[in-house]
């Protein structure tokens, strides 16, 4: 029998080992252990300076995986990102060897994701959803768990290509990053200007102990009328044509009962939980709900129509 | 494990099948005596009350149990709150570590319920009281013979005014509107000949009739003719006369 609670002490301890970096930003890091345990991709944003990358780079720190990072510019190629074939020469013979690129990793940050151009992105759309990579007629499988975690910058800026909805909706969940409550930033201003030295954090998760907490997410179970409930919700963002022009699709649903699993383990429950769906609503449904302009003219924002849209379900 | 667990469910769902019938009984009996107090009151067929109760306590029967859903043991017991849901949707599900231990955890919550989780409390003594007070209501109609119409008689009354009205035209057309056939009576030899008198009335002096025909008793009717019969026959003779 699977000793729930031993998980979420487990789940905890990440946490904690994060904490060490990252100051008050357990949210973030809960949703980011949630696209992790779900197998999905999470895409972080925030205004710069407020630890996106750190915190990604943390995570990946405590999980004892294989770590890249890719730092997107508008002159990054495809290749730079999946990996080429090159000439080597073995036994005097000039051959074409695949070098893999930073794709080929357990945990791949795409730093500043919609700086590359759409050509770029796109790249990365094959490995987020068939975990695979494609290079000229050949396709690589890439090793299991495999996450992509990228961060953008909302600020409108010259020289950024925002990501199309199609790659959008590959990510399952958009993790907003807020500023730091007061005495937090106290903290992190204290932390990081005291001390020369970072501190180091342990390894906690290994590649084999991930992928089966990943098999356990699937086997949370939830109650048929909370799956009702769901699809209800989902169903509405489509029905609501007074602030949405385009609502989510199918896959939010799934999206949204797997995140909400997760959530469940990590707090050491059994079961699914309505307070689950309605926690992990707003990072799976926000990026797939194209709000019309009367929304925009009201000032409405994707996460007020999500709550919303919870109340009436 | 699963077996224990399946008794422990189908042990639950029969206690609140038991409760939804008792108090869709109690509900249907105060309607029942609702419609009994009104039939009273307006000295209508009694028969009408206890045929509607039966009617919605089969359909609220139905209903209920076509409805059945264990958040009311849930809301009483929250350590049950949304897991016995999910275990009893999950029940056929084998070979799950996590439902496993969700069972193990409800099967342990379900040792902690009260029998008086299943009834609502409030409800039940709300129906006992309005059964209470409706049935002495009836009592009280019933002993001291409060009416506020008789709609029995109403109809009743409609039905002789017909007659009456019927019984003033001519008495074969009479006889045809109230359904009965002429030649049938006819076929009666006794009746055959009393009509045989009547078609020469017109050409006989009244008086000149022997006495006979007027001194025809009720008792001699009876032995010839049905009820209904004999009513027009003796009405149309008075008129006669």
């Amino acid at each position: 029998m699977v000793e729930i609670e031993k998980l979420r002490v487990t789940f905890e301890a990440v946490t904690k080992e994060v904490g060490k970096i990252i100051v008050g930003q357990e949210y973030v890091v809960e949703q980011i252990l949630i696209a992790m345990l779900c197998d999905g991709n999470a895409l972080l944003e925030s205004v710069p300076g407020l630890g996106k990358t750190l915190t990604i780079k943390t995570v990946a720190d405590v999980m004892d995986m294989k770590f890249s990072r890719i730092q997107n510019t508008p002159d990054l190629m495809p290749s730079d990102i999946t990996g080429t074939e090159i000439i080597e020469e073995v036994k005097g013979k000039r051959i074409f060897q695949f070098q893999p690129g930073p794709v080929f990793a357990n945990i791949v940050l795409a730093d500043e994701i919609n700086r590359a151009t759409p050509k770029t992105q796109s790249a990365l759309l094959e490995a987020m959803q068939e975990k695979q990579v494609t290079v000229g007629n050949k396709t690589y499988k890439l090793d299991p768990p495999f996450f992509v975690l990228a961060t953008q910058n909302p600020i409108e800026q010259e020289g950024t290509y925002p990501l199309p909805e199609a790659q959008t909706d590959r990510f399952l969940l958009k993790i907003l990053i807020t500023y730091p409550e007061f005495k937090d930033e106290v903290e992190i201003v204290d932390r990081y200007t005291s001390k020369s030295q970072p501190p180091q954090v342990k390894k906690i998760l290994g590649k084999n102990s991930f992928i089966a907490l990943q098999n356990f997410t699937r086997q949370v179970p939830i109650a048929n009328d909370i799956k009702e409930r769901v699809v209800k919700l989902v169903t509405k963002t489509r029905e609501q044509k007074q602030f949405i022009e385009y609502g989510a699709s199918p896959r939010a649903s799934l999206g949204l009962v797997m995140a909400a699993k997760a959530r469940a383990l990590i707090s050491g429950r059994k079961h699914v939980s309505w307070e689950d769906i309605k926690e992990v609503a707003g990072p799976v449904l926000r990026h797939r709900i194209i709000l019309n302009f009367e929304a925009e003219r009201k000032g409405m924002t994707t996460d007020d129509i999500i709550k919303e849209l919870l109340n009436q379900v | 494990m699963l077996e224990q667990f399946r008794y422990a469910l189908r042990e639950v769902y029969s206690t609140q099948k038991k409760v939804i019938i008792f108090m869709d009984f109690l509900k249907a009996s105060i309607f029942f005596l609702i419609l009994y107090g009104i039939t009273s009151l307006f000295n209508f067929y009694r028969i009408v009350a206890l045929l509607l109760a039966i009617f919605y306590f089969i359909n609220q029967v139905y209903r209920d149990l076509t409805n059945i859903s264990l958040r009311g043991i849930e809301r009483k017991n929250p350590f049950l709150d949304e897991i016995l849901r999910t275990a009893a949707d999950t029940v056929n599900i084998d070979e799950n570590p996590i439902v496993e231990a969700l069972r193990e955890q409800v099967l342990n919550g379900i040792r902690m319920v009260k029998l008086s989780s299943f009834i609502n409390a409030d409800k039940l003594t709300g129906y006992l009281l309005i059964l209470c007070v409706l049935a002495s209501m009836n009592i009280i109609i019933g002993v001291l013979g409060l009416q506020i119409m008789d709609v029995r008689a109403f109809i009743e009354n409609v039905d002789f005014d017909i007659r009456d009205k019927l019984l003033g035209g001519d008495i074969s057309s009479s006889l045809l509107d109230a359904g009965v056939r002429v030649e049938d009576i006819n076929e009666d030899n006794e009746l055959y000949d009393i009509n045989e008198q009547f078609k020469r009335r017109d050409t006989l002096n009244i008086e000149e009739l022997p006495e006979d025909i007027f001194k025809s008793g009720e008792k001699g009717l009876d032995e010839l003719f049905s009820k209904k019969k004999r009513i027009y026959i003796r009405n149309y003779f008075n008129k006669l006369r």
